[in-house]
């Protein structure tokens, strides 16, 4: 018996359960002001999410009988501290403001990464958001969250 | 003698103290939201307004374009902002009136603090040049014998859509009402045959080369001096889209003034003039308290037309 | 065509001023659709404040420039690191990444910059010599005729799919189901938004296309060591391959380019749609399909001639009509109006000197783009020469910006990092991305002109019939799906 949690059977479960959440979410809506002759406005939503069940079901069976992909070796710390540091910087993104936060999140890209050379890392760390800052903010007036007290 | 002296010190402290307030904003770029995406028509007469006045205050106002949901994002985000003069919007009417009408938006015509009116640009009821309809009588014997006449507009709730609900309901027929889009995509609709009418800006008929049946305003306009109003036709729908600057409420009344008065000048300038006679606007300038006493006569005017076109109002 | 009226914009061009506005708005352009995240329209948006101080014809030619050399810039972080700068570009990662892996970015970039050219300079004879009647098939164009166009664009998901057609359907469907969040327009229902207001305006393709393609490949390198292309020796520099390599792909640029174009000219289906299906006909009409994806020159071909074809084919109906054929050409419209300019019927009849000058800037602007962008590419791929740490901090630092400034809206930076988790996992499990941009972008057009339809139709799916150029592409449509199955039966036979 092949190992029965495999990628497809987790990618097969996982998006079926979105399908099922989603369609669930779809079917209570209040009055909905329709033009005459007008479609069910979640009509495509659910055709597609009907056919995402369908698809994720064959998936999870061909999962379980026929075994998943292999991926190759993942290394498991580096990529969840990678997550656990975007999905930081995104918490913090308005708060600390793009130029507090973005250099910091670069170096601990780069560092997660293994590169630690200190004087190149910090160099990047502060070119590459210090440029698109001058090219955003100051050239093409975007703005983007400023640092709290400051102007910038 | 003393006490006069003293209390016309006082005074003299006291507006200093005031005219430092008004002389420090603004001591950094304003924002003014554009809630709709760059190159629309929206996006168009602002930019010439922030261009004008940027001139009149001598300070810097940078649009920022939030583009959704017929602009009620932008001006939702606009409405939401602290209430210090740094985050203005520019709207058209439907964003501000008929949309927190018709569905639940965090702002309503209470959130919002009016400035001062630009333009005002009638619609016209137009159809393509080769139709075989040429006066909105004939549309509406055709309605009324069962043919279907398709009218196209933006999405529900935009003016073109309550403009041609009204003119139905004048009329005692209904159209079958196609959201295409505006401007663009409604002339592309009625130029390839998709559609029969189109109730939208006066001025895509000469942009567009269309055919018009009749203004929807009291009086005729400039632009098209020979086409009827509905007025003159017996039906009384008198439907324009204007647009005007909003700041969120709260925001000191002397910043308000001062917005205004920029603005004030902003219509006298030459260039603004020149821009918006080339988009073919129709200018028509509203100080702050006409414009305010105006907007909330226009939102509960929305919101009276709503259910007589069956559209129901939310709450 | 009127050879006078030519030359008197040729005159035009020729000024000093408006030759040098343009080279800087080439570069401009060039980086900026090769930040990911700032596309086109973030170009075009930028230099508008510009163009109002600018005499009409600086402004037109700033504009042609940008407009073209955005396009094109977007295709060299896809080659360099997977990475599409513009959603335009996304098929160009697809052949392009493979053969830089392989040391080949030098030759990738020379095929890009030759063919981005070549398909504009194709789409811009087309518009000088067939704009007012390509205006009109336009128009023809309504709901029902889209509904069948993208009914036939939504079948090339199968040939992006690498071999993986349950799970490229998968994706397909999964891009679908993104393009219905938020308000429905035609109705004002609130769809999967969980009482967010933000989410009510809709998901944007740019946060998800930065994700899904960068930041996943940021996790992927967290995940499983790249040894980037240090170990191979690297072609820095820009190579044209010899013309012996062009003939082969000849047949493929010109489809590439006709597809763009036509695409171009039509509502509702834009240019990153375009990429995807020039490069999805190149590999169905191909005889060595497996070789794409692994670095095949045709594919790089097919998808940038496509997009960049899109530039002329959408000033068809903008300048012919006054309609905008895409966002980009919207933008330009809309500058164009402030200028006093309304292009449109008149336009061509009452100034045929500034529609000259249009076509003149669109080809000056497409000769400058392979100039500039053989000179910069060798700048650009100097880039891989960095160590791939500090590449992917690079593109974190870009994604978060180009992200945010799409909207202002955390949503689109949330949307990012979490179609970036989610890449990595469909990676994992061998589903391929680019369906789902497919799905997404063609999504909203494809319920849009559906229930569209059923208006005029009032709910009878079969008067889509009455329609012969809908019934043409329904006709084509199964043409290519019944093609292979049939194929594939004939061959068990024997």
């Amino acid at each position: 018996m092949k190992q029965l949690v495999n990628s497809d059977t987790l990618l097969g479960g996982f998006f079926g359960l979105v399908a099922l959440i989603l369609l669930r979410s779809s079917y209570h809506s209040s009055d909905v002001f329709l033009l005459p002759g007008d479609a069910p406005p979640f009509l495509v939503a659910q055709l597609a999410l009907y056919a995402v069940l369908a698809l994720s079901l064959a998936i999870l069976i061909k999962g379980v009988l026929r075994g998943g992909v292999a991926p190759g070796d993942i290394r498991w710390r580096p990529t969840f501290l990678m997550m656990a540091l975007l999905l930081m910087t995104t918490v913090l993104f308005k708060m600390a403001g793009y130029l507090l936060i973005v250099p910091l999140a670069v170096a601990g890209c780069c560092l997660i990464l293994g590169y630690r050379k200190p004087v190149p890392l910090v160099g990047l760390s502060v070119a590459v958001p210090v440029a698109t800052y001058l090219l955003l903010v100051k050239f093409a007036s975007l703005p983007l969250p400023t640092i709290p007290g400051l102007e910038f | 003698m003393k006490i006069l002296s003293t209390l016309g010190c006082a005074a003299v402290v006291a507006a200093t103290g005031a005219t430092a307030v008004l002389a420090e904003y603004p001591e950094k770029p304003i924002e003014v939201i554009v809630p709709f995406g760059a190159g629309s028509n929206s996006d168009t007469s602002g930019r010439l307004l922030i261009n004008a006045m940027r001139k009149a205050m001598g300070a810097d106002l940078v649009p920022i374009n939030v583009d959704g949901a017929g602009g009620t994002i932008g001006i939702a985000q606009m409405a939401r902002s602290k209430p210090d003069g740094y985050r203005i919007g520019y709207a058209p009417i439907a964003t501000v009136t008929v949309q927190p009408n018709l569905r639940p938006l965090p702002y309503d015509n209470t959130s919002l603090a009016p400035v001062c009116m630009v333009a005002n640009n009638p619609t016209a009821i137009s159809v393509a040049p080769d139709s075989p309809y040429n006066s909105v009588q004939d549309l509406i014997d055709a309605a009324k014998s069962g043919e279907q006449i398709i009218a196209v507009g933006g999405a529900p709730g935009s003016m073109p859509h309550i403009t041609q609900a009204a003119l139905a309901n004048a009329y005692g027929v209904t159209f079958t009402y196609l959201p295409a889009g505006g401007g663009g995509k409604a002339a592309t609709a009625l130029l390839g045959g998709e559609a029969t009418l189109a109730a939208d800006a006066a001025a895509m008929v000469s942009q567009y080369d269309l055919k018009p049946l009749a203004i929807a305003s009291a009086e005729r306009t400039e632009m098209l001096p020979d086409v009827p109003t509905l007025t003159e036709l017996g039906h009384d729908v008198s439907l324009s889209v204007w647009f005007g600057l909003f700041a969120p409420k709260d925001t000191p009344e002397e910043i308000l003034d001062q917005l205004s008065s920029a603005c004030g000048q902003a219509v006298e300038d030459p260039e603004f003039v020149k821009g918006m006679t080339a988009a073919n606007y129709t200018l028509q300038y509203l100080d702050r308290t006409t414009f305010a006493q105006f907007y909330e006569e226009e939102y509960a005017r929305s919101r009276d037309l709503l259910p007589t076109i069956g559209v129901a109002v939310k709450d | 065509m009127d050879f006078t009226s030519l030359v008197a914009a040729i005159g035009m061009q020729a000024d000093p001023t408006t030759l040098a506005i343009m080279v800087l708005a080439t570069f401009l352009g060039m980086i900026v659709g090769a930040l990911p995240g700032l596309g086109t329209v973030t170009a075009l948006a930028i230099v508008l404040p510009f163009t109002f101080v600018l005499s009409p014809t600086q402004a037109i030619g700033m504009l042609t420039a940008i407009y073209v050399s955005s396009v094109y810039g977007g295709s060299v972080p896809a080659i360099l690191i997977n990475v599409p700068g513009t959603p335009q570009s996304a098929a160009t990662a697809l052949d392009g990444y493979p053969m830089a892996q392989s040391g080949r970015a030098a030759e990738a970039l020379g095929w890009v910059t030759v063919a981005s050219a070549i398909g504009g300079i194709f789409s811009m004879i087309v518009l000088m010599f067939l704009a007012p009647q390509l205006a009109q098939v336009a128009v023809q164009f309504g709901s029902i005729e889209t509904f069948a166009l993208i009914v036939f664009s939504l079948t090339t998901i199968a040939w992006v799919s690498a071999g993986n057609p349950l799970k490229g359907l998968l994706a397909g469907l999964i891009g679908i189901v993104m393009s219905t969040v938020g308000i429905d327009a035609l109705s004002g229902v609130e769809r999967f938004t969980f009482g967010n207001f933000e989410l009510s305006a809709g998901l944007h393709v740019v946060p998800i296309l930065i994700g899904l393609f960068a930041l996943s490949e940021v996790f992927a390198s967290a995940a499983q060591p790249v040894s980037g292309v240090t170990g191979k020796v690297v072609s820095a520099g820009f190579k044209v391959a010899p013309l012996q390599e062009w003939k082969p792909v000849r047949k493929t640029l010109l489809r590439s380019s006709v597809i763009g174009t036509f695409l171009g000219i039509l509502p509702g289906v834009g240019a990153t749609a375009a990429s995807l299906i020039g490069y999805a006909q190149a590999r169905s009409s191909s005889d060595s399909a497996q070789s794409f994806g692994k670095g095949n020159p045709e594919g790089i071909v097919a998808s940038e001639a496509a997009n960049n074809a899109v530039t002329g084919g959408a000033l068809v109906p903008t300048l012919a009509l006054g309609i905008p054929g895409d966002a980009a050409t919207a933008v330009m419209l809309g500058a164009l109006v402030v200028h006093g300019i309304t292009p449109g019927v008149n336009l061509f009849q009452g100034s045929p000197d500034l529609v000259n000058f249009v076509f003149v800037a669109l080809l000056v602007a497409n000769v400058m783009m392979l100039i500039v962008g053989a000179l910069a590419a060798q700048m650009f791929s100097r880039v891989l020469k960095l160590p791939h740490a500090l590449i992917m901090g690079g593109v974190v630092a870009l994604s978060l910006a180009g992200s945010y400034v799409t909207r202002f809206s955390m949503v689109d930076l949330w949307v990012t990092v979490i179609a970036g988790i989610l890449g990595l996992f469909l990676r994992f499990a061998n589903v391929p991305l680019a369906p789902i941009v497919i799905g997404f972008i063609l999504g909203q057009p494809f319920e849009e002109s559906l229930r569209k339809g059923l208006i005029i139709t009032d709910m009878q799916p079969l008067r889509f019939f009455n329609s012969p150029i809908a019934v043409l592409f329904f006709a084509i449509t199964a043409a290519v799906v019944a093609w292979p199955l049939l194929a594939k039966a004939r061959a068990a036979r024997h």
